[in-house]
């Protein structure tokens, strides 16, 4: 009986287009796009603009420090503050480095120089290389100033920042585990809603009268597709674009199991609500970007309300994404994510039962 | 025909989608409730004024009063104010991993004395690398709290060993320096991130209500009714259709534009005129991509995918969060193909940097570009809904 519900359901989706299209080509093609989109990874060499200072030394040599950091480069040395600012409006820089004209006699009498370090914060990513690159170049520069004055640089306390995990900090690595596991919700609630709207609008019935048989048959259909995909995306999509993948295979199904199980169950719930075959799209393609920040990746929990990101825990994505994130990045183990673990298997029991209660027509 | 012709259809139509929109509960949501709901997420979302303190372990091996000093510091940072310390590394990477904390502070064995010693001691700072704005947020004040703590300690020193207060600052830190953050001086990410956001739900909305318009004649059939009412002209159906979105979705803008400047109080620093040309340029840009799509494909439910997937990308390739020069060279031209790329940079142009009116005409031309897509693909589009074969399709 289930065999013949499988049967059915497979055929449904590959006999129209427009749900293969969703459920099966728009992971992939997404995926791509997006990767493309984040692949630069690092912001390298942000042109500033550099006023002031003079030919002395220690100005050049302070100079070539700012454009030896990997950060920013010195693309434009001009009069004044006036020009650079133009400068950025136009967008050919995305900084100032204001240095005091004096800054040679100053240090010479050993007095205190100062430097402006001005960064464009509409752009927060190329704010804060600017902001970064320049004051590492010019601690660089107060280390050797005050190594020719007394034969040696003892700072009494050094920042030194350390990755924990040797993960990189490349915006796609970070962003892209993220996106291609939301993509997998969106195209699942939005391919699977489409499929249960056909079949209502054209008011066909399943081959058998027990829910319980036509979810189990259903689920695990999709399963096998999402199974089938989502296994290219982490072994072809994840090798080509270098994504890391610490967690060993075992520990990938486990969170994607019920994650898989959540995300399908709860389509067919919603699917319910559909009459029309097209609806599904108009209704649900608002929710990927509320999605995608409920789930406290791009912005930390911190940074909007509490209750916000407990009531974002219904959407399987939320906990999944958390545990992936950590297990793949950073290397946690099961124990580490079994809050979250546990949270998933809830949902797939509460979104299962609203998915029998959906499929009793 | 003549133009008392044309302009009665056009009002005829107009009445005509007016009366659809009002009668289906459907395109309502699509045009009304769902960009509103969403709307309302966001301003809910980034209603938190301040970031709150993230979660920091500290790993004090030390434990002599200069290192509590230091711990005590870092309790003082604003970012980071939750701190929780932990007996060993071990435990605070176990922290780490159970998603507790974000980062873990070390001040090692020995620190004291070799501060007080006149050596140089290490106080690392390890993020867990999964997370860049988390990390580099909470970097950011602890840096702050060490390296001041760093230069108190060096300028104690100098002045021990004699030397005025000028001097001793002159002698730890020769050139000083401060950071300015231009345009936006504090910093804000709401003021900078939430724009963003809700100029996608207008396109969305824009995208998704135009197809729906169009669409929704093909699909039942009622496409040669539509142009009747016309007069038989398409330009007078298109514009008649389009009119009502149109002019909702510009109230929309106007509700995202008080959220943004009245209850956000976001600054507002150029031409209100040019911003609000921006937008209907934008509106109108994409209910043409849109139209465009539905042309090309004839059928509904092909164009809500393909439209759907354009609005939704342009986030991404519209360089306001990744910026479009760090992208791959090959990948950079493809941020003009997305008329939200050049209405965020008006925006910014505009309400953040206060750019003269002249920067921006550059970006309401190109949106016009889009604006005339459709005509491309004119004779296909009247093609499509006279000829009943393209009726029906799903």
């Amino acid at each position: 009986m289930i065999w013949s519900i499988i049967k059915d359901e497979w055929r449904r989706v590959w006999h129209d287009e427009g749900v293969v299209l969703i459920v099966v080509f728009a992971l992939f093609i997404y995926s791509i796009l997006y990767s493309l989109g984040y692949g630069g990874e690092v912001l390298n060499e942000v042109p500033i603009a550099v006023v002031g200072g003079n030919n002395g030394t220690i100005s050049r040599t302070l100079v070539q420090k700012i454009n030896a950091s990997s950060k920013i480069c010195v693309a434009h040395e001009v009069g004044d503050i006036v020009e650079a600012k133009r400068l950025l409006l136009e967008r050919k820089a995305w900084g100032i480095i204001a240095i005091s004209p004096d800054l040679d006699s100053d240090i010479l009498a050993e007095r205190q120089s100062r430097v402006a370090i001005l960064g464009d914060a509409s752009y927060f990513l190329a704010y804060r290389e600017v902001a970064e690159g320049a004051v590492a170049a010019i601690q660089a520069m107060n280390a050797e100033i005050i190594e020719q004055r007394n034969g040696a640089y003892n700072p009494p306390i050094i920042f030194e920042q350390r990755n924990l995990f040797n993960a990189e900090l490349g915006y796609g690595v970070f962003v892209m585990p993220a996106i291609i596991l939301l993509i997998v919700q969106q195209t699942a609630l939005i391919g699977i809603g489409m499929v249960s709207a056909t079949r209502r609008e054209r008011n066909e019935k399943y081959c058998s009268d027990s829910p319980v048989a036509i979810t189990i048959g259903r689920t695990l259909t999709y399963l096998v597709i999402y199974a089938l995909t989502l296994g290219f995306m982490l072994t072809v999509h994840y090798s080509l674009f270098d994504y890391p993948m610490r967690g060993a295979w075992w520990q990938c199904v486990a969170i994607l199991a019920p994650y898989l199980l959540a995300v399908i169950l709860l389509a067919q719930a919603v699917g319910a609500l559909f009459r029309k075959r097209e609806s599904s799209v108009v209704w649900l393609l608002w929710l990927s970007i509320p999605f995608l920040l409920v789930s406290g990746v791009s912005l930390p929990p911190q940074a909007f309300p509490q209750w916000l990101y407990f009531v974002g825990k219904i959407v399987p994505s939320s906990s999944a994404v958390d545990a992936w994130i950590r297990v793949q990045t950073m290397g946690a183990s099961l124990s580490d994510i079994a809050p979250e673990l546990t949270i998933l298997w809830v949902l797939v029991v509460l979104y299962g039962t609203m998915a029998i209660v959906a499929n009793r027509r | 025909m003549t133009a008392k012709r044309f302009c009665s259809g056009v009002v005829a139509v107009a009445r005509r989608e007016s009366e659809r929109i009002v009668t289906s509960g459907e395109y309502r949501a699509v045009v009304w409730w769902l960009p509103l709901a969403v709307i309302l997420f966001f301003g809910i979302f980034f209603s938190r004024e301040v970031v709150g303190a993230l979660p920091v372990a500290v790993v004090d091996e030390d434990d002599t009063p200069l290192s509590r000093k230091v711990v005590s510091m870092i309790r003082a940072t604003p970012q980071t104010a939750l701190v929780c310390e932990m007996p060993d590394m071990a435990t605070a990477r176990n922290k780490v991993l159970q998603g507790d904390v974000v980062a873990v502070v070390e001040i090692p064995n020995g620190f004291s004395k070799s501060v007080l010693s006149g050596e140089t001691a290490n106080v690392v700072f390890y993020d867990s690398g999964a997370n860049i704005s988390t990390n580099s947020l909470a970097a950011k004040g602890i840096q702050t709290a060490i390296t001041t703590f760093g230069v108190g300690v060096s300028l104690q020193q100098a002045e021990m060993q004699g030397a005025a207060p000028d001097t001793a600052m002159a002698q730890t830190m020769p050139i000083a320096f401060t950071t300015y953050g231009l345009f936006n001086p504090w910093l804000n990410y709401a003021y900078y991130v939430a724009p963003c956001f809700w100029t996608m739900i207008l396109i969305i909305a824009a995208v998704l209500s135009t197809i729906y318009a169009v669409g929704t004649e093909l699909r039942y059939g009622t496409s040669v009714e539509w142009l009747r009412s016309a007069n038989n002209s398409l330009v007078a159906a298109l514009m008649g259709k389009l009119a009502p979105t149109t002019i909702s979705l510009w109230l929309l803008s106007v509700v995202i534009g008080a959220l943004i400047f009245g209850l956000f109080g976001a600054p507002m620093r150029g031409s209100w005129i040019v911003l609000a040309m921006g937008a209907i340029f934008l509106v109108i840009a994409y209910q043409a991509v849109a139209l465009f799509v539905v042309a090309l494909t004839a059928s509904m439910r092909l164009s809500l995918s393909l439209g759907g997937g354009y609005s939704v990308l342009a986030f991404t390739f519209s360089g306001v969060t990744f910026p479009t020069m760090a992208m791959f060279p090959m990948v950079q031209p493809f941020t003009m193909l997305f008329p939200y790329t050049y209405f965020m940079r008006l925006y910014i142009d505009q309400a953040v940097r206060g750019s003269k009116w002249w920067f921006s005409m550059q970006d309401l031309a190109a949106m016009l570009l889009f604006c005339l897509l459709p005509l491309l693909l004119f004779g296909r589009l009247k093609k499509i809904l006279v000829r009943r074969k393209f009726w029906g399709r799903l």
